[in-house]
């Protein structure tokens, strides 16, 4: 799957690029406006991510190019302006979903999956890992088919587990994802952990194996 | 007191000196003058009747009568004097009026006579009392007159001035109006005017680019946090990290967390203070805080703490969606998060107010900062310090008023709609 960066800061964009390449997608960047319409012209991308202010133009231009050709990638605009203007004129021209600056790696890895997901998959919707296998439709979970009552918090940090397989994922980055980015709730690092232990238990007595292991206080891993 | 008063008090308590003291003198100087003349005709009288003694042998056989008496002395010595003074009645019981008499001794043809003259005063006196009544009218007229020009110099010279002054009282920095130049006939209001207009601009200018500085620097901050962030991300996905390294990282990612919503919180002050949220609908209160209770449902039970609600099925106010949203889940998530295990969390919706109470530790510091910026009264380390400020802010611009009261170990803030 090949992803297409637009983003002028070169430090973030190499950032970008070395988290997603390690999810095997393949990956190249822009670093303005006229790189990234050039690119368009030439070579086909599974998905954009767009900087809105590049320095030579608006990256909500570079959106309606992308649909003016008829291209299907996803988009995800990232912006440092938290602007509803924004969010809603982004969305209405045809991008996917919208990420305020400083994000999170493995945000924009769910984000993206989620996108590539609801692109790709007709009929059912499912995503498998050993015994566990969630529909992202019904929102059902089951492990070895047997079904998991997860609550809507545990099912969101299950899927986001799911999205950043033996990444390591920063706590905050979990909680932000779970919580959202209310005001003052630092202490969402410690409801984090609350949800994180139910969640792990219900896995575990529906007999799955324990795939969440803690990192050293830094966060949260999924893996085999 | 109005600075006009005060000086026409002044101009007033002067004019009336000037007319006591003045009416006095006036008084006195007019009799003297009315006196000298008197006693300039008394004399004149008393030169006609000596000459007349020359021709008369018999002072009898002068013509007197009871305002001119004329006695013989003799020729024994006697000072020869002239006295001229003014008789009462009291003094004189056949007179009925004051009189002005001369009194005089003179010598003719070796003898000595004694001369009387007087004169009735009371036309002089009526002339002299029917000056005070001219002079009470005189000092009504000035009276009337001063009150009468200060009253329009009050209404038509001062109105710019009070104009001005009305604009400045209604002068809010957060409106962005200015204090409007009018041109003045009177130089010293003229300047006034185009000071304020000249401060006011200055001032709204400053306020303005503050404001934008704000904005613009939460959002220039954003990209180096993005990019700290990311890194360390890439970072702590390496293999090689050992735990001790890892734990540098983890304390680096939490400051960046810090630094990041910090910024956000003061990004959304002022973004609410400059009215970017302005759609206002109507919003059922009950609803947003049975959402808000149903998102944190999970810390809530965890920390085993009961929520009473005492509510009906909806409070509708008029507000903004998204405000009411934050102001709810700050209050709530306050009152989560300053909680004890097993306590209480009691909310009270009423179509005027909002009361959430719950229990917790007793606060340190000044209760009265409570909802300053930065100010972290609670135990957790860990608080930027924005949420009660978000919480005032949205309240200001909603025409809420929001308050916080505390006894012992139960903290309860109230939000009047």
């Amino acid at each position: 799957m090949k992803i297409l960066i637009i983003e002028d800061e070169k430090e973030l964009r190499k950032s970008v690029i070395t988290y997603l390449s390690a999810e095997g997608y393949l990956c190249e960047s822009a670093a303005t406006s006229k790189e990234a319409i050039e690119k368009i012209g030439v070579y086909d991308y599974d998905c954009f991510v767009v900087d809105i202010m590049l320095p030579d133009g608006n990256g909500l231009d570079i959106i309606r190019e992308i649909k003016r050709k008829g291209i299907v990638g996803g988009v995800i605009i990232v912006s440092a302006k938290n602007s509803l203007e924004d969010r809603i004129e982004g969305l209405e021209i045809g991008s996917d979903d919208y990420l305020v600056k400083p994000f999170h790696l493995s945000e924009l890895n769910a984000r993206i999956k989620s996108i590539v997901r609801r692109r790709n998959f007709s009929g059912s919707n499912e995503v498998v890992f050993h015994e566990i296998t969630v529909n992202i439709d019904s929102r059902e979970v089951h492990v070895n088919g047997k079904s998991v009552n997860l609550t809507g918090k545990e099912y969101e940090i299950l899927v986001y587990f799911l999205s950043n397989i033996g990444r390591v994922i920063p706590k905050d980055s979990l909680a932000e994802h779970v919580w959202g980015d209310y005001m003052d709730n630092v202490d969402s690092l410690d409801f984090i952990y609350t949800h994180i232990k139910n969640t792990r238990k219900k896995l575990l007595d529906a007999g799955a194996n324990d795939y969440i292991k803690t990192v050293y206080g830094v966060g949260y891993k999924f893996s085999a | 007191m109005k600075l006009l008063d005060k000086s026409t008090r002044y101009y007033l308590v002067y004019s009336f000196f000037v007319f006591a003291v003045g009416s006095v003198f006036f008084y006195f100087s007019i009799q003297q003058v009315i006196y000298d003349g008197i006693d300039e005709a008394l004399h004149q009288e008393k030169l006609i009747l000596v000459n007349n003694l020359k021709y008369e042998k018999q002072i009898d056989s002068l013509k007197l009568n009871d305002v001119t008496r004329i006695k013989r002395l003799g020729t024994s010595y006697h000072s020869v004097y002239d006295k001229y003074y003014t008789l009462s009645p009291k003094r004189d019981s056949t007179i009925s009026d004051n009189h002005r008499q001369l009194e005089s001794v003179f010598k003719h043809d070796g003898v000595f006579y004694e001369l009387r003259i007087k004169q009735s005063l009371v036309k002089e006196e009526e002339l002299i009392q029917s000056i005070v009544p001219v002079g009470i009218v005189m000092f009504m007229i000035l009276l009337v007159g001063i009150l009468g020009i200060s009253n329009f110099i009050s209404v038509r010279v001062w109105a710019p001035f009070y104009g001005i002054i009305d604009q400045l009282r209604n002068y809010d920095i957060k409106k962005g109006n200015i204090v409007k130049y009018e041109k003045m006939s009177i130089i010293e209001f003229d300047r006034l005017s185009n000071d304020l207009f000249v401060m006011t601009s200055k001032i709204n200018e400053d306020y303005k680019m503050q404001k934008e500085f704000n904005e613009n620097f939460s959002h220039e901050l954003q990209t180096p946090l993005a990019i700290i962030q990311n890194n360390l991300e890439n970072m702590i996905q390496s293999p090689n990290l050992k735990e001790e390294e890892m734990t540098h990282v983890s304390a680096i990612l939490e400051a960046v967390k810090r630094i990041t919503s910090l910024s956000k919180g003061l990004l959304l002050l002022s973004q609410i203070g400059n009215n970017q949220f302005l759609d206002v609908s109507s919003v059922d209160v009950v609803a947003v805080t049975k959402k808000i209770i149903a998102f944190y449902s999970g810390i809530i039970e965890d920390q085993n703490i009961s929520v009473k609600e005492h509510y009906n099925v909806s409070v509708f106010i008029k507000a903004n969606q998204t405000l009411i949203d934050i102001l709810i889940t700050n209050i709530i998530s306050n009152a989560i998060r300053h909680n004890i295990d097993t306590g209480t969390i009691a909310i009270e919706i009423s179509m005027d107010k909002l009361v959430v109470t719950n229990s917790g530790k007793p606060l340190m510091g000044d209760v009265n900062t409570i909802f300053d910026r930065f100010v972290k009264l609670g135990e957790k380390k860990n608080s930027i310090g924005l949420g009660l400020p978000i919480v005032k802010k949205i309240c200001e611009v909603s025409g809420f008023t929001v308050s916080y009261e505390n006894n012992d170990d139960e903290h309860v803030v109230t939000v009047h709609f």
